[in-house]
């Protein structure tokens, strides 16, 4: 059994044993998509203008929300010392941690986030992208969530430095991410922002895993 | 063959031990000792690499730890006094995964639990459900299959039960005289021949 047998098949079992840790994310994104509308007139054209933005907000809060888990209980029980002091490469280890959290959340977040959309009044085009966008970019906001969780792994608060330390740095995502959906909800072609949004994930994928394991390495102890 | 060369650990501005320099030898088991508090767990923290000493090195085969840790990380089976595994796995799969990860047979974990004294519903029932002595072993029960030459265990005999004490140790001893070199901290003397060294003479 390789390394992403093996951290696959945990992630699987941790995932199914505590399912809350999935469920509390989309319940959030449920809730902050449904929110919004109540401080609008309801039937306001303005939702369908603003709805690509509202539903990627919703996304990267829900992201925020479920990076506590990536690190929290590893460095509790132990797991983190054993790959710390492991032969195998911790880069590694990360990244198919990073390709488990992200199958399982991101894929999850990418069926609900057109449905909210449709929801909100998008045309099936404008839905259809925002699908697209969001599962290329959830991969993007988590590899950034990777780096941050690992930095701030020794602290006791570290869950609200994450987020403030992420929100800045999911800017350029955001705006390629929704942008290609207002985009075609208008009418103009999609395409441009949706690679950028993909091909902004890929970097940070790229880089993430080696920055995170460095930085667990310093915020050890 | 570990080394330590005038290791100093600081704590904030306190220096908390050394300068500390000793040799641990192959076939050798070194018993560090020492009240609460002197700087046990940081000191295995600085020899297992997750920790840089303030001064001096730790040196493995002549190879400063922090410059070439590969070297240490290949030969290393690391304990630490609260590694439990995940409270939501079972035993088996707790174990699976740090052997798969420190690049031991998987497959093994189930023989090795039973090594350990762990059988039936304790194999496959989530961890928080164990008493710490259980838990204890599950972490300990890597020590069955490894081919590790160092080991490094951070106060293996807490929560473990006479008979289990005994037999841990009888291991020490073995992997010892099979040429491995054992680093264990702990507050009861071991019923073994061991080196000792006492962190709050050093």
């Amino acid at each position: 059994m390789g390394i992403w047998g093996a951290v696959w098949t945990r992630e699987w079992q941790l995932l199914f044993r505590q399912r809350q840790d999935l469920l509390q994310p989309l319940t959030y994104f449920t809730m902050v998509v449904m929110i919004v509308p109540l401080g609008v007139d309801p039937a306001d054209a303005v939702l369908t203008l603003v709805a690509p933005a509202i539903v990627w907000i919703a996304v990267v809060l829900a992201v925020v929300l479920s990076l506590d888990r990536l690190f929290r209980d590893d460095a509790r029980d132990g797991t983190l010392a054993v790959l710390l002091t492991a032969p195998t490469p911790l880069w590694w280890v990360l990244l198919a941690k990073l390709g488990a959290h992200w199958l399982g959340l991101g894929s999850l977040l990418a069926i609900a986030a057109p449905i909210a959309g449709a929801a909100y009044g998008l045309s099936l085009a404008a839905a259809g992208v925002l699908f697209v966008t969001v599962i290329a970019g959830t991969l993007g906001l988590m590899a950034l969530g990777l780096v941050a969780g690992a930095l701030t792994v020794g602290l006791r608060n570290g869950g609200v430095l994450v987020a403030i330390i992420l929100l800045p740095l999911y800017v350029p995502l955001l705006v390629f991410g929704a942008g290609a959906v207002a985009a075609v909800q208008s009418g103009f072609p999609g395409a441009g922002p949706v690679y950028f949004t993909a091909a902004l994930s890929m970097l940070y994928a790229t880089l993430a895993p080696p920055l995170a394991a460095v930085a667990l390495r310093l915020s050890y102890d | 063959m570990l080394q330590f060369d005038s290791i100093v650990l600081r704590r904030g501005r306190k220096t908390l031990l050394g300068p500390l320099s000793a040799d641990l030898p192959p076939g050798s088991v070194t018993h560090l000792q020492g009240p609460n508090g002197v700087g046990k767990t940081t000191l295995i923290h600085a020899l297992v690499g997750l920790r840089e000493p303030d001064a001096g090195q730790v040196r493995w085969n002549g190879d400063d730890i922090f410059e070439r840790p590969e070297s240490l990380r290949r030969v290393l089976c690391y304990v630490a006094h609260d590694a439990t595994g995940n409270a939501a796995l079972t035993a088996v799969e707790a174990l699976r995964f740090t052997l798969a990860v420190t690049g031991e047979e998987a497959d093994a974990a189930t023989d090795a639990l039973r090594e350990f004294g762990l059988t039936g519903r304790s194999l496959t029932q989530p961890l928080r459900t164990l008493s710490a002595g259980q838990q204890r072993r599950v972490a300990l029960a890597r020590l069955a299959v490894s081919k590790a030459a160092l080991w490094v265990l951070d106060e293996p005999l807490n929560a473990l039960d006479a008979g289990s004490r005994d037999a841990l140790c009888q291991r020490f001893a073995q992997h010892a005289q099979a040429g491995g070199t054992v680093v264990v901290t702990s507050h009861q003397p071991l019923p073994i021949d061991a080196h000792c060294i006492d962190l709050a003479a050093a």
